[in-house]
């Protein structure tokens, strides 16, 4: 079933625009125009409210307070003015993050997107990205039910990327946090890693990608 | 009531309550030097005449002396006089203010007298006595109804025997004299209020002048100062007004400066937003023809729009960060500032823009949170100037990368990119010279304008460093470093 997304948007074409955009992106939002209205709704069935703060009827400030004195929902604010006292409020009282206007609809949708992956990030001994698995717990990779055998080097730079799985991690926190500090750790060597790395994954290798200036991320492609 | 008017009405205010009292006490004092003397009188003729005397004749003690002549006319007969008979005791009474003869009648111990015509003793006088006081006086009315009259008792010292007490009667002080007074001082008075009102004059005209001075100044916006003359109160009044204009012109040309700098503001904005507008509009326009053509639309020139209209965007947040900024008042808002979310949030706002000109943005952050103190508002909109510039003149198929480090003095922020770069010249004179406000609004051709100024004023306003570099992938490389948020601040 699509994540329910509650919007609480009083301008009539931005408010279409965003639900447009949710709704391409897999979303099923529900649209509340008035202040009034947003207070009396219940945030039980949705699992993301993004709320605009210059509301008529009630402010989005008094909007998050009867929300928060009830539910863990994740808010998103729309900030309307690029008012840094705005945002320290709205986080205070409870929002989760803010997208300021004026805003790209992907820009917003990258946001909600992100907020609603977050608590799955939870920490789980197994990460799996198509044909690849890796159990972090046991030490074991497999590519389609084959275990592949990798150095010790190698299974921690795996690990690395699989515990911030969708993340680039930069090539020096590698050099310093995987490869082994008594031997010559350049980032010349990590990259040698990195190549013998992926060879030995085979298809599983194009899980793990370079991030141009950064490092590297574990990543199913196309779905970042 | 003008200065004048007060001055003589508190002046007539106090004289004249001071002089009734004046007449009241002198009255009082006068009252009291005739029971005196009247007592001294009374004793020292008993003493002359003797005990016997008196013991022999009470009735005949202390009689009035033959008529004086002259007075009642000579060999006149004593006028016949209805009432009480005429006065028998006598007193010489030269003395005192009426020049009246008195009387003087004598008593026995228990206040008795053998004469007759003696008057009952008074009991006042008789309380006073009894209770040891060597004489007692009190105001009487007269037979003719005047209440001016003078009672003393006095002891004799014979105290048995028919002549014990005297009681001496004469004439005391009026109220009428004692208010003489009142009216012998009036001139002085008129005197002292004519001196006061004329002393007033100069005080009263120079305070006319403060007056006028001080309108003047007001009239020309207190750039005209009063006249100070003297080292009184007036001249201390003029200096303080002085003073006080003077902060006002302060005040006055404070306001003066951020009106001007606020029309300047405006002028500036509404030119700098204008012209991505006018881009925006042809853009648009441009490509409203070709489907009306049906040539289709051109996917350059739809890039073109979007990303002015991104252009406007952050050219309306540098545009409020820079009020903030220039208006060099210190940062009110700080709060923890989490880099990382804000380096995901920047990277995402710029990739609409981004990803159909084919430039990669990615970014790398630590783990762990990187938390500054800062403004929030304004460090965002620093990294997003750095990173709106590395696309915006980067070509496609090019790279940016937004990286945040932990470093050990704190945090370590690098915006790279792969583009043409900047001339290292041009470079050189970025890095080294401080643009001026002006110079920087305008469209730089490296697009290092505006954005750039106001990065580098946010840094340096939380306390970070920046320097501007050539990227080793050959374009130019951005780092903003500095320390982290204390624990506890």
């Amino acid at each position: 079933m699509a994540p329910r997304v509650l919007l609480v948007e009083d301008d009539a074409s931005l408010g279409q625009q965003v639900v447009e955009r949710l709704r391409a992106a897999g979303f099923e939002p529900t649209w509340v125009r008035d202040g009034r209205e947003a207070l009396e709704v219940s945030p039980e069935p949705f699992s993301l409210l993004v709320l605009d703060l210059m509301l008529p009827g009630a402010h989005g400030f008094d909007v998050l307070k009867k929300l928060r004195s009830a539910s863990d929902v994740p808010v998103l604010v729309l900030s309307a003015r690029n008012d840094t006292h705005d945002k320290v409020r709205a986080l205070e009282l409870g929002a989760d993050d803010y997208v300021t206007k004026p805003f790209w609809p992907e820009e917003l949708v990258a946001r909600v997107l992100a907020r609603l992956r977050r608590p799955a990030l939870q920490r789980s001994d197994l990460v799996e990205a198509g044909e690849l698995a890796i159990d972090l717990h046991a030490r074991r990779v497999t590519v389609a039910g084959e275990e592949v055998a990798l150095t010790r080097v190698e299974f921690d730079l795996l690990a690395a990327l699989a515990r911030r799985f969708g993340s680039a991690v930069s090539r020096v926190w590698l050099v310093e946090h995987v490869l082994d500090p008594d031997r010559e750790g350049t980032e010349r060597t990590l990259d040698v890693h990195v190549s013998r790395l992926r060879k030995k994954l085979g298809t599983g290798g194009r899980f793990l990608s370079t991030v141009w200036g950064v490092g590297y991320r574990l990543e199913r492609p196309g779905h970042p | 009531m003008t200065l004048r008017r007060r001055l003589a009405f508190t002046l007539l205010l106090t004289a004249v309550p001071l002089l009734l009292a004046a007449a009241g006490a002198r009255y009082v004092i006068a009252q009291r030097y005739e029971a005196r003397l009247l007592r001294d009188l009374a004793l020292s003729r008993a003493e002359s005449l003797g005990r016997e005397r008196c013991e022999s004749a009470p009735e005949e003690f202390l009689a009035p002396p033959p008529p004086m002549p002259g007075r009642a006319g000579p060999g006149a007969p004593p006028p016949a006089r209805p009432g009480p008979p005429p006065p028998r005791g006598w007193l010489s009474a030269g003395v005192g203010p009426h020049r009246l003869p008195a009387r003087a009648f004598v008593y026995d111990a228990a206040f008795r007298s053998a004469d007759p015509s003696a008057p009952e003793f008074p009991a006042e006088l008789r309380r006073a006595l009894e209770a040891g006081s060597e004489y007692a006086s009190r105001s009487y009315t007269t037979a003719d109804g005047r209440n001016d009259g003078l009672e003393v008792a006095v002891r004799t010292g014979w105290t048995d025997g028919r002549c014990s007490v005297i009681l001496a009667r004469g004439v005391g002080a009026t109220p009428e004299w004692s208010l003489g007074l009142l009216w012998s001082t009036l001139p002085l008075v008129a005197v002292m209020l004519a001196a006061v009102l004329v002393a007033a004059g100069p005080m009263v005209r120079r305070i006319r002048a403060l007056t006028a001075d001080v309108h003047r100044s007001a009239d020309t916006h207190y750039e005209a100062p009063v006249a100070v003359s003297g080292r009184d109160e007036i001249a201390h009044l003029a200096r303080a007004f002085n003073e006080a204009a003077a902060k006002v012109r302060a005040q006055l040309g404070a306001l003066d400066q951020r009106d001007r700098t606020l029309r300047a503001f405006l002028a500036n904005t509404t030119h700098d937003v204008m012209i991505p507008l006018t881009v925006l509009l042809g853009h648009l326009s441009n490509l409203r023809q070709r489907l009306g053509r049906g040539d289709g639309a051109d996917d350059a020139q739809l890039l073109g729009a979007i990303q002015e209209a991104q252009y406007l965007a952050s050219l309306i947040h540098n545009l409020g960060a820079a009020a903030k900024l220039e208006s060099g008042e210190p940062l009110v808002e700080r709060h923890p500032v989490e880099l990382g979310a804000l380096v995901e949030r920047v990277v995402e706002r710029h990739r609409p823009v981004a990803d159909p000109a084919g430039i990669a943005v990615e970014f790398g952050i630590p783990e762990r949170p990187i938390v500054v103190e800062g403004d929030e508002t304004l460090i965002e909109q620093a990294v997003s100037n750095l990173v709106h510039n590395a696309v915006r003149y980067n070509r496609s198929g090019g790279h940016v990368a937004v990286l945040l480090e932990e470093s050990p003095a704190g945090f370590r922020l690098r915006v790279m990119d792969d583009g043409p770069g900047v001339p290292e010249a041009e470079l050189q004179r970025l890095v080294e010279r401080r643009q001026r406000g002006d110079e920087a609004r305008q469209r730089h051709p490296y697009g290092l304008g505006l954005g750039l100024h106001i990065a580098h004023d946010v840094v340096e306003r939380h306390g970070f460093q920046m320097t501007l570099g050539r990227s080793e992938h050959g374009g130019l490389e951005a780092t903003i470093s500095g320390a982290l948020r204390t624990r506890g601040s």
